[in-house]
């Protein structure tokens, strides 16, 4: 597939880099794994190359096969890298540099930077970011430290840090994730390189975060005109950035050309299926998605599901104004305490059968939420109450056995699939393991139930002696999901179940919930910080912001008429894959849309003045307002 | 910082407090006292007058006191039979065993003790963060591997055994003795040049006996941690920058993996001080440990008692050291956060 130019109109100059059937290898515990099989693309100056595919697809690989900062076991098979600075200098092939030799050196960090999906885990917790970044500029130009800092200072408030002169003193731990991010690209880009090469830049951020940090990119692309490679897994963000895209499956290139071709005439298959499995906006209250492999639910497994939920539309799960102060204590040398409130007066109610979607960024409380939902710890104020049948009942009431039977009745899926399965036990542990717990049957049962439990989530019965790192991503959180279902509980949390997963699994196990809900009249608490996730799965959504539910409407009235400034801002950074719906830039990066002081009147909510309190402005649409505080109890929450 | 210090201060104080307390528990536990054995055995032989000598002796010592008078009198908040003279005026005790007070008995051990055990700690750090570098960075080469197996045969040998056979084999080959602490026709001279030249020779064996085994476990550690460091992002993100191999482990992987043992220093003093008994015995070294070793067998309880509450000084101490030093390496600890 050779690249079409001729829309563009003009002589393009010779690309910034091109890559020639590149092929990397790693040494496996198993023989030779071909991760990047004759790969072909070229990056041009001052354009944006989205390299789009899912995990395990090769492109991370090429991108730090371009810095020749492969692991040990990993090695450029055959292929070239030719690098032509545009600040001249003849083309260099990267390919057959010597990977730790002083040419590739020159190259890394000077003419050709990266950044990192993790801005945790990039950034040394142990030198201060100012140290950090300033290590680039010492190193390729051998300025002296004063120096050094006034750039990194005009660097730092290029990318939009307030107090520069801080920064440089400033430890990593300290700033929050797109901060850090922030802080990773003035790394990137201090030595004002050619290509900037930035490997899922916003995965691992908020959506406003990532609105930001995506603009910040954009406008320093077009002052400096560097070519930039976007390596991302995000079809909204790819169609926001991109000039051109490549899409590539298991090391090979499926498909590229610039952006309007792709999202308009997809071609290849895969391209095709992978569009068709990410949730938009727009979707029929009843469209499916369609993952690239759907999971069949055994249907004679449902069967045996014993649960009997409530009618539907009676009220399973409450909270009401619940709310939680967390002490901290701020440092062992400087003893000062601070009171941080984690929840303030939410109230929320799940209705049997139905999934309530919570949506928010890092920070809002959405998991202290859940955590006092499962007496995982218990509210200042407020209650939690639990219909079990016999009526809503309080939860934090709840003594011996009828505890027990809320803990079975309420259950939880987690993030990170990784973490969240012990890798010292079998699958058939880890499904039996609850049931053993709480005594249910003998050990033929649960071997019964187990079978019943694969079958569920559509696994193979061989899957049981086998341990979880043999499974991947998607197949560990279905796992998880059957270990929720063992019990038979009737209401699931929910937190964030597919935020690690790829978009093609994430929307299997999207429709494995979806069905799983339909077959059983399970209820779920649905937490995500993607809008376009909870669109699809709930019918009642609600907002949270710093401990605050600012908004709550059903679905399709809080999409269509958004109220609260800081839902418009949500909804306004969610990247759509839909060439006809771009991001406004310009409206994210004024920020300050998460926190409650700005807010425009009346939203406008002051910590110990002001008190949060719903306002139903259209039927069943609540937005959240402020009321005078009870001035003692609001005080104390500050 | 300050009232973090003085909190410090008060907590150690209040540690020592109990763990004197205990020693002096633990000492007096068995039935008698070091004089009393002394004068049972002097009745056995029937000679009445040292007995009634040592029966005087006990009453000037106060050995005939209840346990917690004797207790209070040596850590010095009450009178003993001659005024307040305890740990707290600075008076340590009379050791019955050497007939001498017990800062002149183990005066000079002491100090030998800490030259050699400071050698130990130096050796084990130059022997082994180098080896350790060499085989994190190179995992599963022939390097790595011959290392790895001198480190499990140096964790596995005794110290003791080792210490015999290179006393015998250094001597047989080589012709050298290497026990004691220094060539014995200097035993009795002040400190000159030849003299801290035969100390300097004779410390290599005991330093490489004692330490060989730490330095083992050290290599075996510092190479995991450095494996884990290693793999994390930012050691990536630092070689993205266009830094060095060598810089660019020593700045970022190679600090992160310091914490622990710089977490160690607070049990590794201690342990010095007290874990090469066997070795010290074995190559008749004039260390505390056989003194230690002696004077608890005998039961001669301020002896001992000075000996144990000196590692705990050094136990208490190490860890404030390690604490502030953790403190001054990783601001994550001194600002009290995460990340």
């Amino acid at each position: 597939m050779e690249k079409k130019d001729a829309g563009r109109g003009t002589a393009l100059q010779e690309p910034l880099v091109s890559i020639r059937d590149l092929a990397v290898e790693f040494d496996g515990d198993a023989g030779l794994v071909h991760a990047v099989r004759g790969v072909s693309f070229d990056v041009h100056a001052g354009r944006t190359l989205a390299v789009v595919g899912e995990s395990g697809s090769g492109k991370s690989v090429t991108a730090n096969a371009m810095l020749r900062l492969l692991p040990r076991r990993g090695r450029i098979g055959r292929g070239s890298i030719v690098f032509r600075d545009p600040s001249g200098g003849a083309p260099v092939d990267i390919a057959t540099l010597d990977a730790d030799g002083d040419g590739i050196r020159q190259l890394r960090g000077g003419r050709i930077a990266m950044i990192f999906q993790e801005p945790m885990t990039s950034l040394s917790p142990l030198h201060t970011v100012g140290d950090q970044v300033t290590e680039a500029l010492v190193i390729h130009r051998k300025v002296d430290r004063a120096v050094a800092d006034k750039e990194a200072m005009a660097v730092f408030e290029r990318v939009g840090f307030r107090d520069p002169k801080r920064m440089l003193t400033t430890y990593p731990f300290e700033l929050s994730g797109g901060m850090r991010q922030r802080a990773m690209i003035a790394m990137a880009l201090i030595c004002k390189p050619a290509l900037l090469i930035a490997d899922e830049p916003t995965t691992a951020l908020d959506v406003t975060t990532q609105a930001q940090i995506l603009a910040l990119i954009k406008e320093l692309q077009r002052e400096t005109g560097m070519g930039v490679l976007l390596i991302t897994h995000d079809l909204g963000v790819v169609a926001n950035m991109a000039d051109e895209i490549v899409v590539m499956y298991r090391g090979e290139v499926m498909e590229r050309g610039m952006r309007e071709e792709i999202f308009r005439r997809p071609q290849h298959p895969y391209l095709k299926a992978l569009m068709r499995a990410v949730p938009r906006f727009d979707m029929r209250p009843d469209e499916r998605l369609t993952p690239i492999r759907e999971i069949k639910v055994d249907a004679a497994a449902l069967e045996h599901g014993a649960a009997k939920p409530l009618p539907a539309g009676r009220t399973v799960l409450e909270v009401s104004g619940v709310t939680k102060t967390f002490t901290l204590r701020a440092g062992a040398f400087f003893g000062k305490t601070e009171r941080i409130s984690a929840l303030s007066n939410v109230s929320l109610s799940i209705p049997s059968g139905t999934t309530v979607g919570l949506v928010g960024e890092s920070g809002s409380g959405k998991t202290t939420l859940s955590k006092i939902i499962m007496r995982a710890m218990g509210p200042d104020t407020g209650t939690v109450r639990f219909d079990d049948g016999a009526g809503l009942r309080d939860v934090f009431a709840l003594r011996g056995a009828e505890l027990k039977a809320y803990r079975r009745a309420v259950q939880f899926v987690f993030q990170d699939p990784f973490s969240s399965l012990d890798p010292r036990m079998t699958v058939y542990d880890i499904l039996a393991e609850p049931l053993r717990v709480h005594g249910i049957g003998d050990s033929d049962a649960q071997f019964e139930r187990v079978k019943d439990l694969l079958g569920l989530v559509g696994l193979d019965q061989r899957s049981m002696r086998r341990y979880p790192h043999s499974f991947s991503g998607g197949q560990r959180q279905r796992i998880g999901l059957a270990r929720a279902m063992a019990l038979n509980p009737s209401v699931i949390l929910c937190d964030e179940p597919t935020s690690a997963l790829d978009v093609s699994v994430q929307a299997q196990i999207l429709n494995l919930l979806k069905d799983l809900q339909a077959a059983l009249g399970l209820s779920y608490l649905f937490v995500s910080h993607n809008l376009a996730v909870v669109d699809y799965m709930a019918s009642e959504i609600a907002v949270m912001c710093r401990g605050v539910i600012v908004e709550q409407a059903p679905r399709a009235t809080l999409f269509r008429d958004p109220r609260h400034p800081y839902t418009q801002a949500l909804l306004a950074a969610v990247p759509s894959p839909d060439l006809d719906h771009p991001l406004h830039f310009e409206r994210v990066v004024e920020g300050g849309f998460s926190n409650p002081a700005e807010w425009a009147p009346p939203f406008t909510l002051i910590p110990g003045e002001t008190c949060p309190a719903m306002v139903e402005v259209a039927p069943r649409h609540f937005v959240c307002m402020a009321a005078e505080a009870p001035a003692p109890l609001m005080r104390a929450a500050s | 910082m300050i009232v973090y210090l003085l909190r410090r201060f008060v907590t150690m104080a209040m540690t020592l407090l109990l763990i004197s307390a205990l020693v002096f528990l633990v000492i007096k536990l068995p039935p008698g006292d070091y004089l009393s054995n002394q004068i049972d055995e002097l009745r056995a032989q029937g000679d009445a007058a040292a007995a009634a000598k040592a029966e005087f002796l006990r009453h000037q010592y106060g050995l005939d006191l209840p346990v917690w008078r004797q207790y209070l009198a040596w850590i010095g908040v009450m009178p003993g039979p001659s005024g307040f003279s305890g740990l707290l005026q600075g008076d340590w005790g009379w050791s019955f065993e050497f007939q001498k007070p017990v800062n002149e008995v183990v005066g000079t051990s002491l100090g030998l003790t800490v030259l050699v055990n400071i050698a130990v700690v130096v050796f084990i750090h130059l022997i082994a963060i180098p080896i350790a570098i060499y085989s994190a960075t190179r995992q599963y080469s022939v390097g790595d591997y011959a290392a790895t197996l001198v480190g499990y045969i140096g964790l596995a040998t005794p110290n003791f055994l080792l210490a015999l056979i290179l006393l015998f084999y250094l001597n047989r080959w080589f012709g050298i003795s290497i026990g004691g602490m220094m060539d014995p026709r200097f035993a009795n001279e002040g400190m000159s040049w030849a003299k801290a030249q035969s100390i300097a020779s004779h410390l290599i064996a005991p330093v490489v006996v004692i330490g060989l085994s730490g330095t083992a476990a050290m290599i075996r550690r510092m190479r995991a941690n450095l494996l884990d460091e290693l793999q994390k992002q930012y050691t990536v993100t630092a070689r993205a920058k266009g830094l060095k191999p060598l810089p660019a482990l020593l700045k970022y992987p190679f600090r992160m993996a310091l914490n622990p043992f710089v977490a160690d220093i607070g049990n590794l003093l201690p342990h010095l001080v007290s874990g090469s008994v066997l070795v010290s015995l074995v190559l008749s070294l004039p260390t505390v440990g056989p003194v230690l070793l002696q004077a608890l067998k005998q039961q001669d309880q301020y002896l001992a008692g000075f000996i144990l509450m000196f590692v705990a000084v050094l136990t208490v101490v190490g860890m404030l050291i390690s604490d502030l030093l953790l403190a001054t390496l990783d601001p994550r600890i001194r600002f009290g956060k995460r990340g």
